[in-house]
């Protein structure tokens, strides 16, 4: 499950659903390859996912997951009450080479309660070593670990601070540095995702519905069901009348008041089934069986009274079945 | 119940044989829109393929994305509808999107796999999750107007959930009601399945040492998480206090089958989206159902939250 990720950064992704993400994560199980000398042995993955810088999409996050890397150490994260770290926030470093800097957040990743800020916190590495002509510098941003290595800045005193998350008077959520008690704002950025920029300045493609469409209300309520309703409005007209319907509950077992309450929402609508077909449990394999059984009489020792036929023996020869009253 | 099925049994197939995007839209009359502000999905493609005269009857080509190029590596498109969109439309309206949302489903899938036949990135592979998610959404608007119904017209909800029963061998089964030509007292099959037979007293012994190998069971998983949740606190101390939240979140995290499941319970009827249980308490109380599997459950239980408080000051 790969795909075209240019920036590879997981937090310009939030806005992709969870069950995506979910789906690219290897989970089950892996059949040995060996060309079928060996018989194939399946292996049960049963370890959670690895996080790592890249996201789960990735051929490097998959490629750590893979099965047949064994099995790794738990991952050790704390869980979070809240994420209070967003695009464009400005942050103090505490740890490390650049600490006491301040520095504008460039993306996070939840999972790994990381931040990474530009320009602070950078690993130089050399690459393509060997000739020295040829060595080139990358310069990357190492991970922050969030509450602890990172904090966000008082805009009154310009010193890193501990928040809260409080209500104002509109009823916003809204963070506030517990020492001033003053509002630390989202910058303008915050909401930048791979897709957009803006919510505002969004433009949207051919094939999006616009916003007077979606608020647009054309629900009435009526005393029908869906199912009815639809029928009303396609000039479907039901006129085969519906036998009782059964449906063995624990309930039925007692009474058959179940029979009434499914009445009015399935009488009109489910066709009346040709009584051959309704033979709803009974394959084919088990038709011939019946059949044989009837032949041979084994059906004796169930206990069958005198001139009793049972059901499927009419289905079986064809004759005409009343069922239910 | 399954709403599915019915849908399909009323949509007369002699009459729409054929869905073009166009018939679909007929009531809202706007196939091609102009551009504004943030936009949902979901509304038919500019397409060379969907610009079919309705006499034709099969145009396999609806199948395929003719718009853009294939070396393209994003594909503008927006969110997934919300619930809360799908409340205020009728269900003419939902019915046609549904099936809109259905083709552009079956066309994406197509377009993933020549992606993949060709070998070239398939951009954007999370629009198929976008639409399954809308799809989620109208199925959950669908049952609940169905569901206040029934609750209307009978107090029940019309809704056949699976339930766990009893065997003959005292083993637990998961049982999915179904609709049935016999009644109990000619079934003979249902007799013998579930009537008359009861877990007599010599299956006390087994069940007895099956619940001791199933507590032990939860216990080393269990056992498996304090022992991931001690390093962790000696790595952070200042959550010895937070114990029981660090161990609910790491169990949700560890949540997969470690153990061998049975087959009988594996064999359970694997719930869909229209099939999650429902509480119908919770329903006569807020009118909505609040659906824990959804993506919007964060953003709806914050609103929720801020309504409450404001409500309060």
């Amino acid at each position: 499950m790969v795909r075209l990720t240019p920036i590879l950064r997981w937090s310009d992704y939030f806005n992709v659903p969870k069950r995506y993400v979910e789906r690219a994560k290897f989970n089950g199980t892996v059949i040995e390859g060996n060309m079928n000398i060996v018989p194939h042995k399946t292996i049960k993955h049963n370890d959670p996912w690895v996080y790592t810088i890249d996201p789960p999409w990735t051929d490097l996050a998959q490629r750590k997951n893979d099965p047949r890397q064994g099995h790794h150490r738990p991952q050790l994260i704390e869980p979070l009450k809240t994420w209070d770290f967003f695009r464009g926030d400005v942050v103090e470093v505490m740890v490390g080479k650049d600490k006491g800097k301040q520095g504008n957040i460039a993306a996070y990743i939840r999972e790994l309660n990381a931040v990474f800020v530009s320009g602070l916190n950078l690993e130089i590495q050399r690459v393509n070593g060997g000739a020295i002509a040829a060595t080139s510098i990358s310069v990357k941003e190492k991970p922050l670990i969030a509450p602890h290595q990172v904090r966000l800045i008082d805009p009154y005193d310009g010193k890193p601070c501990t928040i809260e998350w409080r209500y104002t008077a509109e009823g916003e959520l809204v963070r506030v540095s517990t020492r001033s008690g003053r509002i630390i704002p989202k910058s303008p950025t915050w909401e930048e995702t791979s897709d957009y920029a803006k919510k505002s300045t969004y433009k949207p493609g051919p094939d999006d519905t616009t916003d007077a469409e979606i608020k647009r209300v054309s629900f009435e309520p009526k005393l029908l069901t869906v199912v009815e309703e639809l029928m009303q409005a396609n000039g479907i007209v039901e006129t085969r009348k519906r036998g009782p319907i059964i449906m063995l509950n624990l309930f039925a077992l007692k009474s058959s008041l179940l029979t009434h309450t499914t009445k009015n929402v399935l009488t009109s609508v489910l066709p009346m089934q040709p009584i051959r077909t309704a033979f709803l449990y009974e394959s084919k394999h088990r038709v011939n069986i019946m059949k044989r059984m009837s032949v041979h009489g084994i059906h004796n020792h169930l206990g069958r009274k005198k001139g009793q036929v049972y059901l499927w023996e009419k289905l079986i020869k064809g004759d005409e079945v009343l069922v239910g009253q | 119940m399954n709403l599915l099925k019915i849908i399909r049994w009323t949509f007369n197939p002699q009459k729409y044989s054929f869905i073009t995007a166009r018939s679909c839209l007929g009531s809202i009359g706007q196939v091609r829109l102009q551009t504004t502000d943030v936009p949902p999905k979901e509304e038919p493609l500019a397409d060379v393929s969907t610009k079919v005269t309705p006499m034709k009857k099969s145009n396999l080509m609806e199948f395929f994305d003719t718009s853009g190029s294939v070396h393209e590596s994003k594909v503008i498109h927006g969110r997934w509808w919300y619930v809360d969109e799908l409340r205020l439309k009728s269900n003419e309206d939902l019915h046609k999107l549904w099936y809109v949302l259905l083709k552009e489903r079956n066309r994406l899938l197509t377009m993933e796999e020549e992606y993949r036949y060709q070998r070239e990135l398939f951009p954007n592979p999370e629009r198929i999750d976008k639409v399954e998610e809308s799809m989620r959404n109208i199925m959950s608007v669908t049952r609940e107007r169905d569901i206040a119904y029934n609750l209307l017209e009978t107090g029940k909800t019309g809704e056949q959930t699976p339930e766990i029963r009893e065997t003959s061998f005292g083993l637990l089964r998961y049982y999915q009601p179904k609709e049935r030509i016999l009644p109990f007292y000619k079934n003979r099959y249902y007799q013998l399945l579930w009537g008359k037979r009861k877990a007599g007293s010599w299956t006390n012994i087994f069940k007895r040492r099956y619940n001791e190998f199933q507590e032990h069971q939860a216990h080393q998983e269990t056992n498996r998480i304090r022992k991931i949740v001690v390093d962790l606190l000696q790595k952070y101390p200042h959550l010895r206090d937070e114990e029981e939240r660090v161990m609910e979140e790491y169990k949700k995290r560890y949540d997969f089958e470690q153990f061998h499941i049975p087959k009988r319970l594996a064999r359970r009827p694997k719930l869909r989206a229209h099939q999650t249980l429902w509480n119908k308490d919770e329903f006569i109380e807020n009118g909505v159902f609040e659906d824990p599997n959804s993506e919007d459950y964060e953003r709806l239980q914050q609103e929720k939250r801020v309504r409450i408080d404001r409500k309060k000051t």
